[in-house]
């Protein structure tokens, strides 16, 4: 996340407490408050993404824990922050969902000084994400960043490496992502139409932090999938992901195989797979330095693309 | 993941008997070993701190009672004023005395979470900036919670807070309870592992992931009377 800014979504139906959480949070001037009274104005601001959100607990409309849920379900990773007058003993016991959030009383004095650095903390270092992170996370999206993959999608050679690699193994799937900071976009897909998966809901998230091929030879036999929901949705059963890595040693995508049956992978298919994901990686690279060979625009920078877009 | 505070870091002392180095504040430490012998034991010295200190346990499998009881028979000394528990166990109690604050079910996170935090910011507000903070035991945990995402996501706010507070987090796992790769992904959560096994009359430990401790197994016993 490095430099980029905060957006903070404030949601307390006292306009004195909103006037001051955001007087004292807009002091940094990376951090950007949106505030809304009730949970239906919140969900209607909250149209573009938020990094944290912090709520009293009773809203004039239901409680924070139905405006977490809520904005968890578009935001998985986003940080929650109770901020209220309420004490444990005062919330419903009857939740249906596991939030989990930080939590600050307002009866405890010094928690109002408090806030910023919560909140700020919170976002920033990615405190409440349901996965573990790479040490050097901020360094490996930068190197992400470095790279614009706007030909890629639609490039042949692409292609024509997945179909290979889905015949040579005989999986369902063949995909190539890449872990952004809150999706990993998948943007070469045989066998299925893929497009981006949350961060918490891939076994890519996983596989990242290993240095060799990651099998999950059976979803439902491992204990940090097996109750995925979104993993049985996608039929996912059985997993291998090879690293995407670029020359400085940052892991910027995987290379997957999944099947919808359980299956293991052999010494030697688990070496074939690193071998295609280092061709994959070299494809990547080759299209980012083909500027210096003269092409034009080869790095899509005259598409509009987003922050993602390379730096040439 | 681990930023780190602009703060100068505070030394968490180590108890006499253990053959540890001062551990640096912000640190969370998964201790794995047997369930049964050392390795509690090990936990419960490591909650040993100094007469300014606070101290915070999150019990899943014993009350309240017996997890004082039992940082007590280590030589460990409870003191209500800076000290609290929060107790998930089936048969936990409140009690304002001991100040025990219970939550229903050890699969309610996000309630522990906020208890935790309750407790927390109040020895903040007493002044009190060094926290050591037990969670007992995680493997407990893991059996009544099924989401996996869930587990993660209290083990990152938890060992946040910790960071950015200051504190010190001791985390106990029983590494045979769980298949190692499951343990291989929870050791990410933490900066550090201790790890303990019992070796003749006495114990052993070393420690991955830390600077300035012993890597190479270090023998060491405890006073008899805790045994």
């Amino acid at each position: 996340m490095g430099s980029e800014p905060i957006t903070v979504l404030h949601v307390d139906p006292d306009v004195s407490t909103r006037i001051d959480v955001r007087e004292r949070l807009e002091e940094y001037t990376d951090t950007e408050v949106i505030d809304a009274e009730r949970i239906d104005e919140a969900v209607e601001s909250e149209q573009r993404p938020v990094d944290c959100v912090v709520s009293e607990y009773d809203l004039p409309d239901g409680t924070a824990f139905e405006l977490f849920s809520h904005i968890r379900e578009a935001h998985p990773d986003a940080a929650c922050v109770l901020y209220t007058e309420a004490g444990f003993e005062e919330m419903d016991k009857d939740r249906s969902d596991d939030v989990v959030v930080e939590y600050l009383s307002k009866r405890i004095p010094g928690t109002d000084e408090r806030l910023p650095e919560v909140v700020r903390s919170t976002a920033l270092d990615r405190l409440q994400v349901g996965y573990p992170v790479p040490g050097t996370e901020d360094e490996r999206l930068d190197a992400l960043g470095r790279y614009d993959l706007v030909d890629f999608t639609s490039s042949d050679a692409f292609d024509r490496l997945t179909t290979l690699v889905r015949s040579y193994f005989d999986v369902d799937v063949v995909f190539v992502g890449l872990l952004r900071s809150h999706e990993e976009e998948i943007v070469a897909c045989q066998g299925a139409q893929w497009s981006s998966l949350d961060r918490e809901n891939t076994i890519c998230t996983y596989s990242m932090l290993e240095d060799d091929v990651t099998v999950v030879e059976d979803v439902r036999e491992d204990r940090r999938f097996q109750h995925n929901e979104r993993l049985r949705e996608l039929d996912i059963r059985s997993y291998a992901g090879a690293n995407l890595t670029t020359g400085d040693g940052q892991v910027i995508g995987e290379l997957c195989l999944v099947d919808s049956t359980p299956r293991s992978y052999d010494r030697e298919e688990r070496h074939l797979l690193e071998l295609f994901a280092e061709e994959v990686m070299e494809q990547i690279d080759l299209r980012r330095r083909l500027p210096d060979a003269g092409t034009a625009d080869p790095l899509g920078v005259d598409s509009g693309r987003g922050p993602e877009s390379g730096e040439g | 993941m681990k930023r780190m505070s602009q703060e100068p870091k505070r030394l968490y002392e180590t108890a006499d008997d253990l053959p540890l180095n001062p551990i640096e504040s912000g640190t969370s430490l998964l201790v794995t070993g047997p369930a049964i012998g050392g390795t509690q034991r090990v936990a419960m010295r490591l909650l040993e701190g100094g007469g300014n200190e606070g101290l915070l346990f999150v019990t899943i499998d014993r009350t309240g009672r017996e997890i004082i009881d039992l940082f007590e028979d280590c030589g460990g000394r409870y003191t209500k004023n800076r000290m609290a528990v929060v107790d998930c166990s089936e048969g936990g109690r409140e009690s304002v005395p001991l100040n025990i604050r219970t939550v229903s079910s050890p699969a309610d996170l996000t309630g522990i979470g906020i208890v935790y935090s309750s407790l927390y910011e109040q020895l903040y507000g007493s002044n009190i900036l060094q926290v050591r903070t037990s969670v007992y035991n995680l493997s407990s945990l893991l059996a009544y919670v099924d989401d996996f995402t869930s587990v993660f996501r209290f083990l990152n706010t938890t060992t946040g807070r910790i960071r950015s507070a200051g504190g010190l987090g001791i985390f106990v796992l029983d590494p045979d309870a769980q298949d190692q790769q499951t343990n291989h992904t929870l050791a990410r959560a933490f900066d550090g592992r201790v790890e303990v096994r019992e070796s003749g009359d006495g114990y052993e430990l070393r420690v991955r992931g830390l600077e300035n401790q012993p890597e190479e197994w270090q023998r060491f016993t405890l006073p008899e009377r805790e045994k």
